[in-house]
């Protein structure tokens, strides 16, 4: 990969994917910015400003907002504020965007964590056992884990509200806007059903992951003598097989973490949780445009910044995991 | 989502034994590597059962799926209405035997644009190699690290909803992947001696790339295909569960489930049966792709792990 000077390989690897990294921000917020540019000048004032708008009104509005400059000096004031964190005014509600983008973004992590948190142990139970009393294929297991794989986020959703919520009353169905969504326990009580619905998604995969992981481990000749020397399988499990498998199974999940992403987008939605997911089609459907391209570049970045983050950590599990594909 | 579960191993006892297994040809048909282990078999009967669900399901619809007021509005499954009423009194069992095609063509059209783009971007890259690869394959991981679901959501944004629009928007998270799996599989076969002796005996960049190296990669872009399929029916459906795609009056299993969220103190079952036949048409899709990629795994060391 390197030319002539040669630099230490994990290195170069970590700069790569720093490089990659940012370039699928810019281009990310590029397509954000295009996407959201398309439409002329009249077109975004008078869905400001409400249909029924004369020309004099929309002409001022197109002045303030300096419209009808092109399309790239647009682009390189924008991109040059949002570095600077500064994402300008919404122009639906007149006030500054980051009044509601830091406060969703707070809360989309929360609700990551929870998932997160709530998964990964199952999961990785979940997958021990899988592997471990398996040294054959049992067709059975694939079909059952794929179809908790392929049961979409949106029908857990609607089971856990109408199991959980509906049935049993413990949580409110809908985490709901800025009423309910109060401080503290209430708080965490209106997570707890959307963290549940993508920790639901989350487990099959990783479950998956995790076997896929150690059975490739317990494969290896290494394994294999650890057993012959009389080992207790606690030990060969935790100090032989899961170090070996952390890095695999820390490069699928971020890989993957796509799926997750979508499930945040669609989760949050049905719930009405007010993270960046919900604020992202809420300001789709009322043309907030500045907002949809602040909240989506954030939303996109954080996933591409845990990306990198997670593969570091792969990286750094197994050194010699350089060139993957 | 495929892995080497099957590779060390010696054959499920369900399975047909080792030797039929060791006797099948690289050339092997992709059905005949299916039919031989319980997953395959059971993926290609639910998706046979989905399939004629989607086809046949609107010929037996006792209703319109279009007609209000069949009944009281917003009832509960009852005789007349299998799976209740919808809010303004539509048939909900009629609108889940019609709302199933679009999810059925729309990611196989998706599908396979992206593997006729992307897979000839990866063919060429291992082909020539050199600088030419260099820039596909960066270009590839670049695409790899957008989130799919958000620029597919721009893509339908700024182009609207038309078919056309979400066929593309659909494939976008799928060129990269089909590049990379394309790249890796024809690099195995172009690196063989009997695309050496192809090429040996001179024959054309052309005839080696299709006569040689392609038949090569084939099961390897099968199961690939049908795992990528059973995703794109997922994003599909999570797009249209958000208002993307399909509109209101056209009956489809994800807005169904979409629309019923207002409504589950009345009736789950309509939501349920649209979502969990979807998810049936994804597992099947899933398990076929898994079978073929035990398969092609048993017996190598190829570290793939998730994805």
């Amino acid at each position: 990969m390197t030319g002539r000077f040669r630099m230490p390989p994990i290195v170069w690897r970590l700069f790569v994917k720093l490089l990659v990294g940012v370039m699928a921000i810019v281009l990310l917020s590029i397509l954000t910015f295009g996407a959201t540019s398309f439409r002329t000048p009249t077109e975004v004032a008078k869905s400001a400003l409400g249909r029924y708008v004369d020309e004099e009104q929309i002409r001022a509005f197109v002045d303030r907002n300096q419209l009808d400059r092109p399309f790239i000096d647009r682009y390189l004031d924008w991109a040059a504020d949002m570095v600077h964190g500064d994402f300008g005014v919404s122009i639906v509600t007149s006030r500054p965007i980051s009044d509601d983008l830091y406060p969703a973004l707070g809360n989309t992590a929360m609700l990551s964590g929870m998932a997160v948190a709530i998964s990964v142990p199952i999961a990785l139970l979940l997958g021990i056992w899988a592997a471990s009393f398996r040294d054959r294929v049992n067709p059975y297991y694939i079909i059952v884990v794929s179809f908790f794989l392929a049961i979409p986020d949106f029908v857990y959703a609607i089971i856990l509200i109408y199991v959980l919520a509906l049935g049993a009353g413990l949580f409110p169905p809908q985490s709901s806007l800025d009423m309910a969504f109060g401080d503290g326990f209430d708080k965490l009580r209106a997570t707890v059903l959307p963290a549940l619905a993508l920790a639901l998604t989350l487990i099959p995969y990783l479950t998956r992951v995790t076997q896929s992981a150690l059975s490739e481990i317990f494969a290896t000749p290494y394994i294999q003598s650890a057993f012959l020397r009389g080992l207790k399988w606690r030990t060969i499990m935790w100090d032989h097989a899961l170090r070996n498998a952390a890095s695999s199974i820390l490069v699928a999940i971020g890989i993957n973490l796509v799926i997750f992403m979508g499930g945040v987008l669609i989760v949050e939605n049905i719930f009405g949780y007010p993270g960046l997911g919900f604020l992202i089609i809420r300001s789709l459907g009322g043309s907030d445009i500045a907002m949809l391209q602040a909240a989506s570049v954030i939303f996109g970045a954080m996933f591409i910044s845990i990306n990198i983050l997670i593969e570091m950590v792969g990286n750094y599990f197994n050194p010699k995991l350089r060139d993957v594909r | 989502m495929t892995s080497d579960i099957a590779k060390e191993t010696p054959v499920d006892s369900l399975d047909p034994s080792p030797e039929t297994l060791e006797a099948a040809s690289p050339k092997q048909g992709a059905f005949s590597i299916v039919r031989q282990s319980v997953e395959g078999r059971v993926g290609v009967v639910i998706l046979a059962l989905v399939v004629c669900l989607a086809i046949l399901g609107p010929a037996f619809a006792p209703f319109s799926p279009y007609e209000i007021e069949v009944g009281p509005r917003l009832s509960p499954p009852s005789d007349t209405n299998l799976l209740g009423t919808d809010r303004i009194g539509r048939d909900v069992f009629s609108r889940f035997l019609n709302g199933g095609q679009s999810l059925l063509i729309v990611p196989i059209v998706a599908v396979t644009i992206a593997l006729i783009v992307g897979g000839s971007l990866g063919l060429c890259a291992a082909f020539y190699r050199g600088l030419l690869e260099t820039l596909i394959m960066r270009g590839f991981d670049v695409m790899m690290a957008l989130p799919p679901l958000v620029v597919t959501l721009f893509i339908v944004l700024t182009f609207g909803t038309s078919l056309p629009v979400l066929v593309l928007a659909v494939s976008f998270g799928y060129y990269a992947q089909f590049g990379r799996i394309l790249r890796g599989a024809s690099l195995n076969a172009i690196s063989s001696d009997y695309v050496l002796a192809a090429k040996a005996r001179g024959e054309g960049h052309f005839y080696v790339i299709f006569r040689e190296v392609l038949p090569g990669t084939l099961t390897v872009v099968i199961s690939e295909y049908s795992l990528r399929l059973s995703s794109a029916t997922l994003v599909l459906a999570g797009l249209n569960f958000l208002g993307f795609g399909t509109q209101p009056p056209e009956p489809n299993w994800a807005v169904m489930v979409g629309s019923s969220i207002s409504t589950l103190h009345v009736s789950i079952w309509g939501a349920l049966s649209a979502g969990l036949t979807i998810a049936a048409l994804a597992m099947s899709y899933n398990l076929i792709g898994e079978s073929i990629s035990m398969y092609n795994s048993r017996g190598t060391r190829a570290n793939r792990i998730g994805c």
